[in-house]
């Protein structure tokens, strides 16, 4: 019959029809594997959880604080920690940080950070209660981070033993645990 | 493929692009001349134009001094992209190198140029940097610019039936009240600051009507007077809430409401930064709600800068924005807590089921939990094991269920404690002294019994379960003993037959603790240590005292020691081991602290007894259940802190924080030897209800 397909002619339409279905193939292989080695803008929290004691000096409230663009966990940490020793507004009252206090640095060995705060923390009139209040918020910004279960302390770069009004102790890593 | 070089190809140019336009360097300009701030010219060596910007860098001298002055502080690692201010009202202004965005508060705005980095050292905007701080960036004749302190933000604020006002400034406020003492309104002049808020601001309803600004002066020498006009009858007061000295909040109340502040003052001089007013009057602590974040509603959002004066050289902040944001409402109004329905942050899980599983090696406990846990678990000496699962909330009835194990006799599940400090306690009653494990399971933890154990080892642990995993965990098979101090476990301070307790009067010598109101800490510890030394030496104690006079602890051998062995600190660590040597070498019965507390602001008083170990909490229990009974002061309870003497003491030990030094009605109370006496008598009795109480009373359950 004049109207069927020749032997050739439908080579040709298998052999387009395979071409499509390999250039989708690819394109689809294309498009998952930019999906899957693309940075996912969801992969990175968009804020960070920040702690601070209430004038009881036990309890803890928090607000969140969004993040720019620097989400390394590092850089997440040094925000979190600078935001943590800043406190909430002024018109919150809150158990603060010595004035004048700042995060210096902060590294990431393993599960703990090393926050580096300058020697204006050790200037505070508080006792216990303040100490207790002011770091208790700190790590539990911290170790609200992911991979974060620990918080060493150090003062312009030194470990210290206590602080010297409440004699908290600094020596080794605080933890939540440790309240 | 020539797509792929395409894109390979743009990357690269983009790259070179970014480090041509942001991370080249830049050649250094001279500083800009006449800049001007707070009666002085403002140095800036590291000044450099970029872009029409003055850029200053982060290590420069003159901005050190302009932060100093406004009490803002900068925090920048140089290993990182945050360069991050902080204002003398807490408000966060943060720069990301290399990206042309700021972000004040919450608020994020833009910037011209981005700040950079030249030979490794970081630049800021100064005049976006100047602007986010309240100072204003004005022409004055000729060539001259000044950084104007301005009344940045004024804050409105309804608590209960009062009105707050809160202005926020650059510098620490000072004030003269131009109006009558008695006159309903009030208006203050503040020297050396302008404002470029709006004009008036109706308040409507409340007690106050309207607030107007008017500013004279030159810009060297402005002044911002503020008038305050009530409606009629309403009183006001200068609020003592500030804990900044660039912030002045006063309150207004329809005539006959309660006014919490103190008479506004005829003039107020200036404060040095975190000291509370002056005119600090007590007041009680303030309830739970007055603390809390306002939300955002159009009561309480500041009123928007209506003009800022057009120069050069300064970064505009695009209108619209709430730079003056003050309390940062949108990050503040989507916490939870601003709604008032807060899970307050410890109240992390909830436990939904337990369940007592046998298998072949003995038993299994399994807890679910919906979200992440702290745990600390405790074996005690009569066999029964205990975790605390801190922040959860039981939603399962609580149970005492008999078990039908060879290991286990019973466990126990009960909800410990509620909000604000939940914490579900699981018990194990053990047959015999078994090792017990926590591991994460996938729908909690898990209680996993094991092989037989020491009998009289007392052993505790804590660590955090969180997405199936136990991410932190410390001390989990540390035996409980000091290392270094003598060995002893709870079974000899339990059974000890000493009777000798150490008393260790707080700080002493070269180190006077804390002093307020005409009263110093290690005064008075050492004289509330000898009267409760006498109590006890009359009950048949054998007391011994860290020290009893005005010294040092340390030995000079202790302290060369100390000094020897390279660990960090060894002062302060050689002062407070060598008080817990004097109690641990002696195997004392217990270890007793007596300190004062202080605090910033003078308005919190009361008292409280800290513990850390396990061996500690009935201890202190004792202590503090006298003490609030017989001082009558408030109560702030029994607190848990990782306190050096009480972490390296090896016997029971407490540290009492009998009151608050830096509150007046507290520090009356402490210089009344009568009150000093009852704190004695209070803490010895505690003491003496420790010492004869039974076992029960220190591992109730």
């Amino acid at each position: 019959m004049d109207g069927d397909l020749s032997p050739k002619g439908e080579d040709f339409l298998v052999r387009l029809v395979r071409i499509v279905l390999i250039i989708g193939l690819v394109v689809l292989l294309g498009v998952l594997a930019y999906r899957g080695f693309a940075p996912s803008t969801r992969s990175a929290a968009d804020t960070v959880t920040v702690y601070y004691s209430k004038l009881d000096g036990v309890t803890l409230d928090k607000w969140t604080v969004s993040l720019g663009p620097a989400r390394d966990p590092r850089s997440v940490a040094f925000y979190a920690a600078v935001q943590a020793v800043a406190g909430p507004p002024s018109t919150v009252e809150a158990v603060r940080f010595p004035p004048g206090t700042i995060v210096r640095k902060v590294e990431r060995r393993g599960t703990t950070a090393i926050v580096d705060l300058s020697g204006n923390v050790t200037s505070g009139v508080g006792g216990a209660f303040a100490e207790a209040g002011e770091f208790k918020a700190l790590v539990w910004t911290l170790t609200k981070l992911p991979g974060i279960s620990s918080v060493r302390i150090t003062i312009n770069g030194a470990r210290v033993a206590t602080l010297p009004g409440g004699h908290l102790e600094l020596d080794e890593p605080l933890s939540r645990s440790n309240w | 493929m020539n797509h792929f070089l395409a894109r390979i190809g743009s990357a690269f140019f983009g790259l070179a692009f970014c480090w041509l336009t942001c991370l080249s360097p830049v050649s250094a300009s001279p500083p800009t001349p006449g800049l001007w701030f707070l009666g002085s010219s403002l140095l800036t060596p590291t000044a450099q134009m970029r872009g029409g910007q003055l850029f200053v860098a982060t290590s420069d001298g003159g901005l050190a001094r302009l932060l100093q002055q406004t009490g803002a502080t900068l925090s920048y690692d140089p290993s990182q992209r945050y360069i991050v201010v902080t204002s003398a009202d807490h408000r966060t202004i943060t720069f990301t190198l290399g990206r042309p965005q700021v972000k004040i508060g919450a608020a994020q705005s833009a910037v011209a140029v981005p700040p950079f980095l030249d030979r490794g050292v970081a630049y800021l905007p100064l005049f976006t940097l100047a602007e986010a701080l309240y100072l204003e960036a004005v022409r004055a004749d000729g060539a001259e610019t000044v950084l104007q302190p301005q009344i940045g933000a004024m804050v409105v604020r309804t608590q209960g039936s009062s009105t707050l006002v809160t202005l926020h400034a650059a510098i620490p406020l000072t004030f003269r009240r131009l109006s009558g003492a008695g006159n309903e309104g009030v208006s203050l002049a503040f020297d050396n600051v302008s404002s470029q808020l709006d004009a008036t601001r109706v308040i409507g309803s409340g007690p106050l009507h309207e607030v107007d600004l008017y500013v004279a002066g030159n810009p060297h020498r402005p002044t911002t007077t503020v008038n305050f006009d009530p409606h009629a009858g309403a009183v006001h007061a200068l609020a003592l809430e500030n804990d900044s000295p660039n912030e002045v909040t006063l309150e207004f109340a329809s005539r006959g409401m309660p006014l919490h502040g103190e008479p506004v003052p005829a003039q107020l001089a200036s404060r040095s930064a975190g000291v509370p007013p002056p005119l600090a009057a007590q007041v009680t602590i303030p309830s739970p709600n007055l603390a809390m974040p306002e939300p955002s509603t159009p009561e309480n959002i500041p009123s928007t800068r209506v003009t800022t004066v057009p120069i050069a050289v300064a970064t505009p902040i695009p209108s619209g924005l709430p730079v003056d944001g003050l309390p940062e409402p949108t990050d503040l109004a989507s916490s939870p807590s601003a709604s008032g329905d807060i899970p307050t942050p410890a109240a992390l899980a909830e436990v939904s089921a337990v369940n007592v599983v046998p298998d072949d090696g003995g038993l299994h406990v399994d807890v679910a939990l919906d979200g992440p846990v702290d745990f600390r678990w405790h074996r005690l000496l009569d066999n029964r094991w205990y975790v605390d699962l801190i922040g959860a909330h039981l939603t399962i009835s609580p149970r005492d269920q008999d078990v039908n194990s060879p290991d286990v006799s019973a466990v126990r599940v009960h909800q410990l404690s509620t909000d604000p400090h939940p914490i579900v306690r699981i018990t194990l009653a053990l047959n015999a002294p078994r090792e017990v494990d926590v591991r994460a399971a996938k729908s909690g933890l898990s209680i996993v019994v094991g092989a037989e154990t020491d009998a009289m080892s007392l052993r505790f642990g804590d660590g955090r379960v969180e997405d199936g995993r136990i991410v932190a965990t410390t001390a989990d098979t540390t035996e409980f003993a000091v290392p270094g101090a003598p060995s002893t476990d709870y079974a000899t301070a339990r059974k000890s037959s000493s009777h000798l307790i150490v008393i260790d009067p707080g700080h002493g010598g070269s180190d006077p603790g804390a002093q307020h109101n005409g009263l110093t800490e290690k005064d008075l510890t050492l004289d509330i240590s000898r009267r409760i030394r006498a109590l006890l030496e009359d009950r048949g104690w054998t007391v011994m005292m860290t020290r009893d006079s005005d010294i040092d602890v340390v030995t000079p051998q202790a302290l060369a020691a100390a000094r020897a062995d390279g660990r960090p600190n060894p002062d302060d660590r050689a002062e407070l081991q060598s008080r817990d040597d004097i109690a641990n070498a002696r195997g004392a019965r217990f270890f007793l602290d007596i300190h004062i507390n202080s605090f910033g602001m003078s308005n919190l008083r009361g008292t409280a007894v800290y513990y850390y170990k396990p061996i500690d909490h009935a201890f202190a229990d004792a202590l503090h259940r006298r003490l609030v009974a017989q001082l009558g002061i408030p109560d702030l309870g029994v607190r848990r802190d990782k306190l050096y003497v009480l972490n390296h003491s090896t016997m029971p030990a407490a540290l009492v924080e009998v009151a608050f030094l830096s509150n007046p009605q507290d520090a009356d109370l402490l210089r009344s030897p009568d009150f000093r006496q009852r704190v004695a008598v209070a803490i010895a009795d505690g003491v003496g209800d420790f010492a004869a109480a039974p076992a029960g009373v220190l591992n109730t359950l």
